[in-house]
């Protein structure tokens, strides 16, 4: 079964996780037309990339984002996403 | 008898006799034995029934790569099907009887099947059960039939463990390529786990090499560095079913599965023989050369008295060589080859020699039964005109036959984890080529056929996977020498007029079944197989996978390396399913009281992955009885209800307020310490996901509540969410850690005074206050809420105090009559009100507007996830809409939830909530109707039946609509 | 949870009754370095420089504080004042940790992880001792936890602690698969 790294637990099988969809951009809801909202909502892109993922360590509560190649099934690299102004979650 | 003489390294212990019968026929063998082993020491030849044909059937490979001798046994007063007499050990009392007869072995009833075999031709079941009519028919008979083995079905359920195991290097495979590579990858300083299926290590070289003493003790000497390297681990009798993602290893033992997680992994898992195809190569008797050589060295056993070996490699003529050696007659060698290569061609000399007849270019063109229906002759052919064709000469008298023509690499697990293999036409083999990171092949697997070979091979894989685990060895080890000849012969395969030449035995498939299928269509090697079910059976193709693409690939007329194979899948090898099941583990969260639940009669329903009290069991009181019994009480009084499944969520921070107001279609940043407000939550597409109440404690604290089912997954993406959205919101998830209660009813205040000196005037702890103070001297939060419609308090206090708090109450409740209130009390309590359950009156479209919960819907804000997608959804014309319905008093009618609306012959909505309400005597529900269907003055209901029910539409709630009974002022000061 | 320490089977204690707090936040680390304790560094660390007090960095930034004495007044008070609304501190967050804690200990207790659990924690139980080691935050038979080991006189133990409304079902589990343990390796 397929092994994760988690940047703070370190690789950990992957039933530890829990994916939490692709990183994407939420275009400005003020000025999105109606079609590009309805876009961003519901559609995604499926073609085999290189996509930017996020993912839970569900044990620790850690959330993390992966860059996987969704042909090949292989994790790039890992890594915790910039922390806030304020510091600590 | 056909046991042998005592020779070194048996496995049989001839000190301890063991009696045990087959096919109610009283047996002996010694420790070690199995049951094949056994059989053919005692002289019994036919140990099965094929699968269609019902043909008698012996042993092929002795090593479980065939299921000729498949047996139900019966040990320890349990009966288990399907095991394999090839690997099964012989133990006191065992009984066994072989699989699919009817009426035993001998007198086999479906053995007429046979002669019946022209009207069964390959992918007969497709055609000729087509007719609708007489399919039913069709279909019991084949049940009678087919099918192996009997489920015991008084087994009792036996709980099998797993276990993880873990290693830097994991070699499968302990033949002498095996035992290389794991002394290689231990002296580099890899912690090595090396695993066997056979109860010894040595793997082929156990059996094959005997002939040769060099060779013995080399092997020997290998064996004996493994068993005394600090870092080798030995797993025997454990055979290695599926490789997974990241090295992960399926291993299975007698009594688990071990999941093995390792650094890298060697296949050395040897190759498997193969058989010659030629008519009648199925008869008892004939055998696989190495079969016969597992069982003279291993259990000292003698398959025949008078032999024929047919060969086209060395390891045919070691064969013979060990037969004469062990007293056993050769009557002649039958080379395929026109000339016998270099390593042969010295014992063929040798053989020759011993008066033993060698024929070059020669094969069996068919084998003979004799009256005991065993192997008693056997036809020669030779090749003429491009293929085997009866030669002239005469039939030999044999009581065996030996092939050795060829092998297949055991790399089943190579294929799972994704090797690429390509077809090598020297060896006549296909080799593994492009191989993942991390995984590496040696030995015969790897198209390695000499022992000096096979070591050098085994030593470069260790080195090179340990070097991939971080471990440097201080040697160097080169590429062995080219094999001197070549082990495979490219077509060992003769064709027959009368058939029965068998290419897979487990499946009862003959050369002209391919014929067909390729004929029909099914002409590439996914097509084959799934029209002849060649590979489907037992052994999984392990004899009869590499013959049938030979077959293929002359029938196509194109090279074998241009077909590509099956996909190989885990498990390689059958597991029985209680070592998948193990332990089955069921988490189940309880709350603090659970215990108090129990032991004062709760009947229990599961609530996501909780337990909870459905309603509490009363004397002379049917369920329903109960259930409205707990309803009038909190109604007229007051009820305790245990609501610790809820998901409870602290936020702190500066901007706690502005997170909230984000994720809440409702305004948190401005609502007052001290207060609490409902909170309804979507997602992006404006559907509602959850709901709850949502506290201010302080200025930087609040707390709220979501629903059970989905707490821990919504805590997780309020976490992500914070993260995104880069703000310093500290989230603390509470749900177990904190114990809720309910306390409710008119006269809830009266009994909380009694615990608390907070005051409870409605001046100072208004309706939607919240308030935190020490409830019998536990800190505590409550909330005046109103789910349930009436005058109460939700207490909230931690999971440690949280039964003497619940003591507390129940006590200080009793002179009020407290009633212990359960689920579906409150469903109903809430049902009255209108209260919506997320999931339960929505589903996953609903959004806000067709609940009618506008009012908690703060458009004005400049963001909330969903906020962009109602203004969408806001213009279009609505889909649905939430109405209540309620029946006449007294009828009940049979509605039940999902019953369907109807309008005009149309669907239009369902009913979500129903029940009887004892508070308003009479059947009250809720429906997500049509719009249309909401103007109706009734609703009509399909209930179960096809009957339809007219259900009025009613204003909403159903009871109490001003709201007074949840803010009852307590006119005076608290008591 | 009246008794102090109750053992569950021979390989298990439940040691759920000890003090301890939890906390996180920005300010949590420099309140904790106000009340005299050391705060490991290292994600998922733990010291017990005192010896009696044990402190875990869980993950990043958040606090277990654990008593390893079967009472301690200290502990006590401090949990109790994070409790306390009137005490409230902007900054800090805490965190009120009413977990299930089991002490895992003696034979067998590494072949109870071996069924349970796919962490290696060979190689963490060599590294840990007797007052620092490693936090593994993992699950076992299908529920979240944390995991502690400490090597202390050459003997291994592993703390456990786990949500309490998992309590009784990972209790009842454990103590199950060790009972079996115990039997197979005995006939």
């Amino acid at each position: 079964m397929k092994i994760l790294t988690c940047p703070i637990n370190g690789p950990r099988p992957i039933t530890e996780f829990a994916y939490g969809g692709e990183l994407r951009e939420m275009p400005d809801p003020a000025r999105a037309t109606d079609a590009e909202w309805t876009d961003y909502v519901f559609n995604r892109n499926s073609v085999p990339s290189t996509k930017c993922e996020w993912w839970c360590h569900t044990s620790s509560g850690v959330w993390f984002i992966a860059v996987r190649d969704t042909a090949s099934d292989v994790t790039l690299r890992t890594f915790l996403y910039a922390r806030s102004a304020g510091g600590a979650p | 008898m056909n046991r042998l003489a005592a020779r070194p390294g048996e496995w049989i212990d001839r000190s301890q006799r063991i009696a045990f019968s087959f096919e109610g026929h009283a047996h002996h063998g010694y420790q070690g034995d199995t049951l094949t082993s056994a059989l053919i020491a005692s002289g019994v030849r036919t140990l099965g029934r094929s699968f269609k044909y019902h043909r008698p059937r012996g042993a092929l490979s002795v090593a479980n790569h065939d299921a000729n001798a498949i047996v139900q046994i019966r040990r320890a007063g349990r009966s288990i099907p399907n095991q394999r007499a090839d690997l099964l050990p012989i133990a006191e009392g065992l009984e066994a009887f072989a699989v699919n007869t009817q009426g035993g072995l001998a007198r086999d009833r479906r053995r007429h099947l046979d002669r019946l075999s022209a009207y069964l031709p390959v992918g007969f079941y497709y055609k000729a059960f087509h007719s609708k009519r007489l399919f039913p028919y069709w279909e019991r008979l084949f049940r009678n039939l087919t099918g192996l083995g009997a489920v015991d079905l008084d087994a009792p359920r036996v709980v099998t463990p797993k276990r993880h195991e873990f290693a830097d290097v994991a070699v499968i495979g302990a033949g002498p390529a095996g035992l290389a590579a794991a002394v290689a990858a231990a002296d580099a300083g890899a912690e090595v786990v090396l695993v066997d299926e056979n109860p010894r290590i040595g793997g082929s070289a156990t059996y094959a090499l005997a002939s040769e003493t060099a060779s013995a003790q080399r092997v020997a000497d290998l064996i004996g560095s493994v068993t005394s390297h600090p870092r080798i681990r030995r797993f025997v009798t454990t055979v290695a079913t599926g490789l997974y993602a990241d090295h992960l290893l399926a291993l299975v033992t007698q009594d688990r599965l071990l999941k093995l997680r390792a650094g890298s992994v060697i296949i050395a898992q040897g190759a498997f023989e193969q058989p010659a195809v030629f008519r009648n190569n199925d008869l008892p008797g004939v055998m696989l050369a190495s079969g016969a050589q597992r069982l003279m060295h291993r259990y000292a056993v003698a398959p025949a008295s008078r032999v024929g070996i047919l060969g086209a490699n060395v390891h045919a003529y070691r064969a013979a060589l060990d037969a004469r050696a062990a007293g056993i007659e050769v009557s002649v060698l039958l080379d395929l080859r026109e000339r016998p290569g270099p390593q042969s061609l010295p014992l063929a000399e040798t053989l020759r020699a011993q008066g033993v007849r060698v024929l070059n270019g020669t094969g069996v063109y068919a084998a003979h039964r004799g009256g005991s229906g065993d192997i008693d002759s056997i036809e020669l052919a030779e090749w003429r005109e491009g293929a085997w064709r009866r030669s002239s000469a005469n039939a030999i008298a044999v009581d065996g036959l030996w092939m050795s023509v060829g092998f297949a690499p055991a790399d089943a697990l190579l294929r799972q984890a994704g090797a690429v293999v390509q077809y090598d036409a020297r060896a006549c083999q296909f080799v593994p080529g492009v191989l993942p990171p991390g995984l590496f092949a040696c030995g015969k697997v790897n198209g390695v056929f000499d022992l000096d070979a096979r070591v050098a091979d085994g030593q470069r894989a260790g080195t090179a996977a340990a070097l991939h685990c971080g471990f440097e060895s201080r040697s160097c080890f080169g590429v062995g020498a080219p094999d001197q000849e070549t082990a495979t012969h490219p077509y060992p395969i003769v064709e027959h007029p009368e058939g029965m030449n068998f290419v897979d035995f487990d499946e009862d498939l003959q050369l002209k079944d391919f014929a067909n299928a390729v004929q029909e269509g099914f002409d590439n090697a996914e097509l084959l197989k799934r029209f002849t079910t060649v590979g489907m059976g037992l052994s999984q193709g392990k004899h009869s996978n590499a013959n049938a693409l030979r077959v293929l690939a002359q029938l196509r007329g194109m090279p074998l390396d241009s077909i590509a194979q099956t996909t190989a899948r885990p498990m390689f090898q059958s597991v029985p399913m209680s070592h998948l099941a193990g332990r089955g583990f069921s988490p189940e969260r309880r709350t603090p009281v659970d215990a108090d639940h129990e032991s004062l009669g709760a009947v229990w329903m599961p609530a996501g992955n909780w337990r909870r009290p459905a309603y509490y069991r009363r004397d002379r009181l049917t369920r329903e009885e109960s259930i409205a019994a707990e309803v009038r009480a909190l109604r007229g009084g007051i009820g305790l209800i245990d609501v610790g499944t809820l998901g409870k969520i602290e936020a702190h921070g500066s901007q706690a307020g502005e997170f909230l107001d984000r994720v809440y279609t409702g305004h948190f940043g401005s609502l007052k310490v001290g207060m609490t407000r409902y909170g309804l939550m979507l997602d992006e597409s404006g559907v509602i996901v959850d709901d709850g109440v949502i506290a201010r404690l302080a200025p930087e604290v609040f707390y709220f509540t979501t629903t059970t089912g989905n707490s821990a997954a919504l805590f997780r993406e309020l976490v992500r969410l914070a993260t995104w959205w880069r703000m310093p919101v500290s989230l603390v998830n509470l749900t177990g850690h904190f114990a809720a209660f309910n306390l409710a009813g008119p006269r809830s205040r009266e009994a909380l005074a009694r615990l608390t000196s907070l005051a409870l005037d409605d001046a100072a702890f208004p309706y939607l206050g919240v308030r935190e103070a020490k409830i019998a001297n536990v800190p505590a939060r409550l909330l005046r809420v109103g789910f349930v419609g009436e005058l109460g308090y939700e207490i909230h206090v931690p999971s440690g105090s949280a039964a003497e708090v619940w003591n507390a109450i129940r006590t200080a409740g009793a002179d009020f009559g407290i009633t212990l209130i359960g689920v579906e009390a409150q469903r109903m309590l809430r049902l009255e009100k209108a209260h919506i359950i997320v999931g339960q009156d929505t589903d996953g479209l609903t959004n806000p507007f067709e609940i009618g919960a506008d009012w908690a819907v703060k458009m004005d804000k400049p963001f909330f996830i969903g906020q962009r997608s109602l203004a969408i959804i806001a213009k279009n014309a609505p889909r649905q809409q939430l109405v209540g319905f309620a029946l006449e008093p007294g009828r009940y009618a049979g509605i039940r939830e999902c019953h369907l609306v109807i309008r005009d012959g149309d669907i239009a909505g369902r009913v979500t909530s129903v029940g009887q309400s004892p508070t308003l005597g009479r059947t009250i529900g809720l429906a997500l109707v049509t719009p249309a269907a909401a103007r109706d003055a009734t609703l009509s209901i399909r209930i179960d039946g096809g009957a339809q029910v007219a259900a009025p539409i009613v204003p909403l709630p159903f009871y109490d609509p001003a709201g007074a009974r949840q803010r009852i002022d307590s006119g005076g000061a608290r008591s | 949870m009246k008794s102090p320490v109750r053992p569950v089977s021979s390989m298990l204690r439940d040691v759920t009754a000890r003090p301890r707090f939890g906390c996180k936040g920005p300010l949590a680390e420099a309140w904790l370095h106000e009340l005299g304790l050391f705060v490991p560094q290292a994600s998922n660390s733990w010291s017990c420089e005192r010896g009696d007090i044990l402190l875990a960095r869980l993950a990043t930034s958040e606090f277990l504080v654990e008593s390893l004495a079967p009472e301690h007044a200290q502990i006590r008070n401090i949990a109790a004042s994070l409790l306390d609304p009137a005490q409230r501190r902007p900054g800090l967050v805490p965190v009120p940790r009413q977990d299930l804690v089991l002490e895992l200990a003696g034979a067998g207790a590494d072949g109870l992880l071996l069924e349970t659990c796919n962490v290696n924690f060979a190689p963490l139980a060599l590294n840990a001792g007797a007052c620092a080691g490693p936090v593994v935050l993992t699950q076992m038979v299908g529920v979240g936890l944390t995991v502690i080991p400490r090597r202390a006189d050459g003997e291994v133990s592993y703390l456990i602690w786990c949500d309490p409304s998992f309590g009784h079902y990972l209790r009842s589990t454990l103590a199950g698969i060790a009972d079996d343990m115990i039997r197979s390796a005995s006939s």
